[in-house]
This record gives structure tokens, sequence and C-alpha cells, in this order.
């Protein structure tokens, strides 16, 4: 049974559905979110909720995107900054409520983005991480700033002193270059 | 979406693909995604995938132990939105138990737990657990409800029971001088904690002594010792017998007991006239008798009767006339709730209509101004609203669909999370319709950009000063300034 499908079972309360997208995503989520949050305790923790929100909330995945992978590994990254995010500026943050869930850590996926599930991209992290590894350190520092740090742009600005259009040019390039990269083979 | 704006936000595409604008930018980006048609989709998408496709080659790690176990007990203490009947939810239910019970490293594999759910361990209820299609009827174990006897499925499945289960069953006590007393019998538990029912225990005798007792027999010494004083109750005579036919009985009876007499005999003068002679006292008797008594019989049962096919007729032709006025009424009714239906549905559309004209007027009057979808709540599914919002004017309109049910006393209050507390932004009374829509004019101050939660309650007519938990709808305003052209 593809991704796609066993979340469709999952937004229709199907608890072994569940069981087997946990046991497919559980250690690459789990990886994620270890690597966005240091703390181990706080990275568990935050591991557990990212399922249980996909429980909850998978009726909120788009069923015509047909990509489940970039839905949960999207949540889980937005859900893990989030609560990094939470750990830095307590107090300076929105107030968690499902709303704010809705709004923020929900995936706003394109109305067309290609179809992906965590087989197919499996079979390309091989090229991905050699189109990653043809960027330049700055650009690859900047994505990974943004990607597992959880700054944004401002802050990316002030963390590396420099301009913000300067800081939003460098993703641009680099998420730009890393695409053409993969397209052109070079990956 | 203009040139400017389409090409402000293909530069924000690949940040918010890789989740790095600041909020505004967000909250700005996610509207356009939401409002536009022409959104770079195509580009979007290729950047969202690329961006979660940066993980993959992230080496997996192992997940915590029993992380699943504790998700699943989560979700089974948060419980379902949707009622689940599927039996995973018996699963989860002992699997939550074993973690509870069992040593941690006994508990057993998630995809292990449906084969060891028979060794689950029988202190655990599984009818409070296993809800739904696994509940069991509940037994009365007062007492006159006991279970079904030996010979019973219930008591083949007692061998397989703990002798000490936790129900409390109130059991009768015989003390040893009373008949029905036994000693305990050691049987293995096979009987648990029931009764003795064997007839050899009340009866005292075997079954072949017992087989040949009579049905009284067997009463009496199946009595206990015990008497009971239940009230005696006289016969119910039939009916009064009036003097008439009292004397007659006693007649017929005299002439029964008495010797057969060839001569001719007179009958009793009762009408004061020389009775019939016939041969055959009996038969004389009788015959002289029957005419006065027929006679009056028939003449009471036929009143009688008479009366009550006159009175029976009367309620059957009373039944039918209410019958078919009843009817007519229910065919008016109905005739006159169509009509009223249509009428209202007529009302409906023209106010819908008029209603639009003012959702156009106030569009065409404001400068600037913001919408709002809002959504409802779990416990009002099919509830939709847009707000729309006049900036300057602190004007608004609401339109909403599917909120039928209405409590009487209540109305509607629509309020505005301002600076983390809600401010009122008006009530509305709605009534028992399926569109309507609502200028409110009691808007408060919007007019910085960001984002604004939005919701509906049920409150009492008079309004509130802070919302209820009954919450119909709400949404997030996403506030943006548009000139208007």
């Amino acid at each position: 049974m593809s991704d796609h499908e066993l979340l469709l079972r999952i937004a229709k309360r199907d608890l072994d559905a569940f069981r087997d997208l946990f046991r497919r995503y559980s250690k690459l989520v789990y990886a994620l979110v270890t690597k966005i949050i240091e703390d181990e305790a706080v990275a568990d923790t935050t591991y557990e909720e990212i399922f249980l929100m996909i429980w909850n909330k998978a009726n909120r995945y788009d069923v015509n995107s047909q990509n489940a992978y970039c839905w949960i590994i999207t949540l889980a990254r937005n859900k893990a900054i989030d609560t990094k995010r939470r750990q830095w500026n307590p107090g300076h943050m929105d107030d968690y409520t499902d709303d704010y869930e809705n709004y923020i850590i929900i995936p706003h996926l394109s109305k067309q983005i290609d179809p992906l599930d965590l087989e197919m991209a499996m079979n390309i992290s091989g090229s991905i991480e050699k189109a990653l590894m043809n960027l330049t350190e700055a650009q690859q520092h900047v994505i990974y700033l943004g990607m597992y740090y959880g700054f944004t742009q401002s802050e990316i600005s002030k963390n590396l002193n420099i301009p913000i259009q300067t800081v939003n040019s460098k993703i641009r390039i680099a998420l730009s270059s890393l695409r053409d990269n993969l397209l052109h083979g070079e990956g | 979406m203009t040139a400017e704006e389409k090409k402000k936000y293909e530069n924000l595409i690949q940040a918010f693909a890789l989740g790095a604008l600041d909020k505004e930018e967000f909250i700005e980006t996610v509207h356009a995604i939401e409002s536009s048609d022409d959104f770079a989709w195509q580009e979007l998408g290729e950047y969202q995938n690329l961006t979660s496709l940066l993980v993959s080659f992230i080496d997996p790690r192992e997940v915590p132990a029993q992380s699943l176990e504790r998700i699943l007990t989560k979700i089974d203490e948060i419980g379902s939105p949707m009622p689940s009947t599927s039996p995973e939810r018996k699963t989860i239910s002992f699997t939550k138990l074993s973690s509870f019970v069992d040593d941690a490293d006994n508990t057993p594999e998630p995809d292990k737990i449906e084969e060891t759910e028979e060794d689950t361990p029988a202190a655990a209820d599984p009818y409070a657990l296993g809800r739904g299609d696994q509940a069991r009827p509940v037994i009365n174990r007062q007492p006159g409800f006991q279970r079904p006897g030996l010979n019973t499925q219930m008591a083949g499945r007692g061998a397989a029971e703990p002798a000490a289960r936790p129900e409390v069953e109130e059991r009768p006590e015989f003390t040893r001088d009373e008949p029905g007393y036994q000693p305990e019998i050691e049987d293995g538990g096979s009987a648990g904690f029931m009764p003795h029912l064997s007839r050899e225990g009340i009866t005292g005798m075997d079954d072949e002594t017992y087989a040949e007792r009579t049905t009284e027999e067997i009463y009496e010494s199946a009595s206990f010792g015990m008497t009971v004083d239940e009230p005696y109750e006289e016969p119910v005579p039939r009916g009064p017998i009036n003097p008439r036919r009292a004397q007659r009985k006693q007649l017929i009876e005299q002439e029964l007991h008495a010797e057969p007499d060839d001569t001719i005999a007179a009958g009793p003068e009762i009408t004061g006239e020389p009775a019939p002679v016939h041969k055959g006292g009996k038969r004389a008797g009788i015959a002289a008798m029957g005419p006065v008594q027929v006679t009056g019989t028939v003449t009471a049962a036929a009143f009688w009767g008479v009366i009550a096919i006159v009175v029976l007729t009367f309620s059957v032709v009373i039944y039918i006339m209410f019958a078919m006025v009843s009817g007519t009424e229910q065919k008016l009714d109905s005739k006159i709730k169509e009509l009223g239906t249509a009428q209202a549905k007529t009302e409906l559309l023209r106010s819908t209509v008029t209603m639009n004209q003012n959702l156009l007027l106030f569009f065409s009057s404001v400068k600037t101004a913001g919408l709002v979808n809002l959504f409802g709540t779990d416990d009002f599914p099919e509830t939709f609203g847009k707000f729309f919002y006049g900036v300057k004017e602190k004007r608004g309109f609401l339109q909403f669909t599917n909120i039928t049910s209405f409590n009487s006393g209540k109305g509607f209050q629509l309020w505005i999370q301002v600076g983390g507390a809600y401010m009122r932004a008006g009530g509305v009374n709605v009534p028992d319709q399926n569109i309507e829509f609502f200028e409110l004019n009691d808007i408060p101050d919007l007019s910085q950009s960001g984002t604004y939660k939005v919701m509906l309650t049920e409150e009492n007519v008079t309004g509130a000063e802070t919302p209820s938990n009954t919450v119909i709808m709400s949404g997030l305003l996403i506030m943006k300034a548009q000139e208007a052209n």
C-alpha cells in the first residue's frame, strides 16, 4: 500500500494504516527531529507529537497531491522548528492553538506538486546528496541554517551579518542550483 | 495578482519552501497561495519536493523503545473525533493495558499485539476497555439473576476462569441447620462461586428416588421446612343467583332426587295459573317453570344486547368520522406547510438578493477589506462562513450557511482576538434558515496587518462579555491592506 493510501486510511481512523506508516517513517522522522532539536528529551516528545498530529490531522492532507512524503516531512520539520523556536523565545511566540497548528504547522502544499513517497525519495537520496555537495559552502550553509536551525531570513541575516535581500538571494540561488543539478543529472 | 506581486512571491517561494520566511511574509504568501489562481504552483511544488528530499539522506535513527505504544496510548486517551467501531480500538486498549501491567521488557511488539490478546491478564476489564462492537451485554448479577446452571455453556467457561473474580455476587447463605445447606464441594472451582443447585443438595435423595415421587411430594420436600402464609382467597362465584333461579335450581334438585312417579303432577303455581300437565314429573316440573324463566332472561339479554350493539355501532361510526376528519386535517396541515415553506423560500430568496446587493454596496464603499473563511468546529462540521471586513469603516459582513440548530433564548456572537483578548464584534440572532447575511457595525480596529482569530460562539440573546465554549466556527483573519482602484 502506498504512503498516500495509508494517509487516506489514517484519515478514516485506520490504526493498522497508522502502524504501517509509523514503521515506514519513524526512523527518518526521528532522525530529522533529533537533528533539529538537540535536547533529546524534547526531541522524543516532539517526535511523538508529530505522529500524534499525523493521526489527528490526516484529514487535512490534500488527497489530490498524492505526495504523502512531502506532507509528512514538511509537517515534521515545521513542528520541530516551532518547538525549537519556542525553546529559544519562550513568551514571544503565538499561543499554540489548534488554529495555529492548522495554519503554521500543517503544510500548505502546492496544488501542482509531483507525487512522492518514501520509496521514491530513498531511491534518489544519493543524487540529492551529490547535488547538495556541488553547491558552494555558503549556499549549503544558508540551506542548513534554514532547514535545521529553523532560522528565518532575518535571523540568518543577523547571524551572518548580511542584508536580508542577500540572504533571500542566496536561498533562491542555492535551491535553484540544487534543482538544476538534479534536473541535469549533476547530482 | 499583479505582475509586481507575482514577482514578489516568486522570490519568496524558495524561502517559503525552506521554512525560512518571517511571520509577515509567511502570512502574505499563504494568503496568496490560498486566494490566487495564477500563483506559480509548479515552481512551488518543485521547491517543496526539493526541500523535503534534503531530509532523505539523513541517516535514519532507531526510535525510542515503545514510542509507538506511547503514541497509541495517547491516541486512546485523547479519543477519536469520529467514533471508531473497528477492532483496532480494542487492540489499543490491550496495548495500553499491557504497558501498564507488564514489565517493560515483556511488553509485546506492536505487530504481535493481536496475537497476544488472549494472554492478557484476566485482571483487566475488557468490557470497559473494548468498547464498541466488542462490548458484551451487562449481566444482572443481583440475586435472582444468577448465572446459568452447571450444564450450560457458562459452566464450561467457568473452568477457564479464575476462581476469584473481581465481581461481587451475592450468594444465598445457608446455615447447617437449614435443609438447603450443603458443604462446599471441591470441584476444582469449575462452578466458581455459583450456588450449588443440584437436587441432591436440596431434597436429600438420589435421582432415582426423586424420579419416583409425585409433583406434590417434591414440592412438599422442597419447601425447605418453611411455611408460607398467603391469604386464602374464596372462590369467586360465577355470578349472582336471583331468587327465581335459586328456587328453580332447588326444585330441579328435589325432582332429581325424588322417586319416579307416573302420576300426573302439578307444577308449582308461580304464575297463579294451573301448570300444564304432562306425564313424567321431571319434564312436567321443568316445563312448568320454563316459560317464565326463559322469557325473563331472554328479554334482559336482548335488551342489553341491543344496547351494546347500538353503543358499538355508534362508536364505530364516531371512530370512522374522526379518522376521516383527522386525515383531512393532516392533509390540510401538509398543504399549509408546503405553502408556508414555499413562501418562506421566496422570502429568503428575496432577502438574500437584497442582502447581496447590500454586500455589493458594502464592497463598493470600502477602500480596504479583509476576508476570512470560517470553518465549523467539530460539533458543527457542516457550518461554513465568510467574514468580510472594511478596515477604515469598521464595518463587516458575516455570511454563513448550515446553522440550523438554534437553542431557545440563544443567539450568536462574533469575536475577534486582538492582542490576545477577544473583543466583541457584534451579535446576530439567526432565524432557523440555511443561509444568512449579517451586517456588523461594531468591529474593533484592525488596521494593522497581521492575523486575527475570528470566531462565532453561541451566547445568550442579551450578549456576553467573554466568549462561551460553544464555538460554532472560527478562522484566522489575515489582514492585508489593499487599496481599492
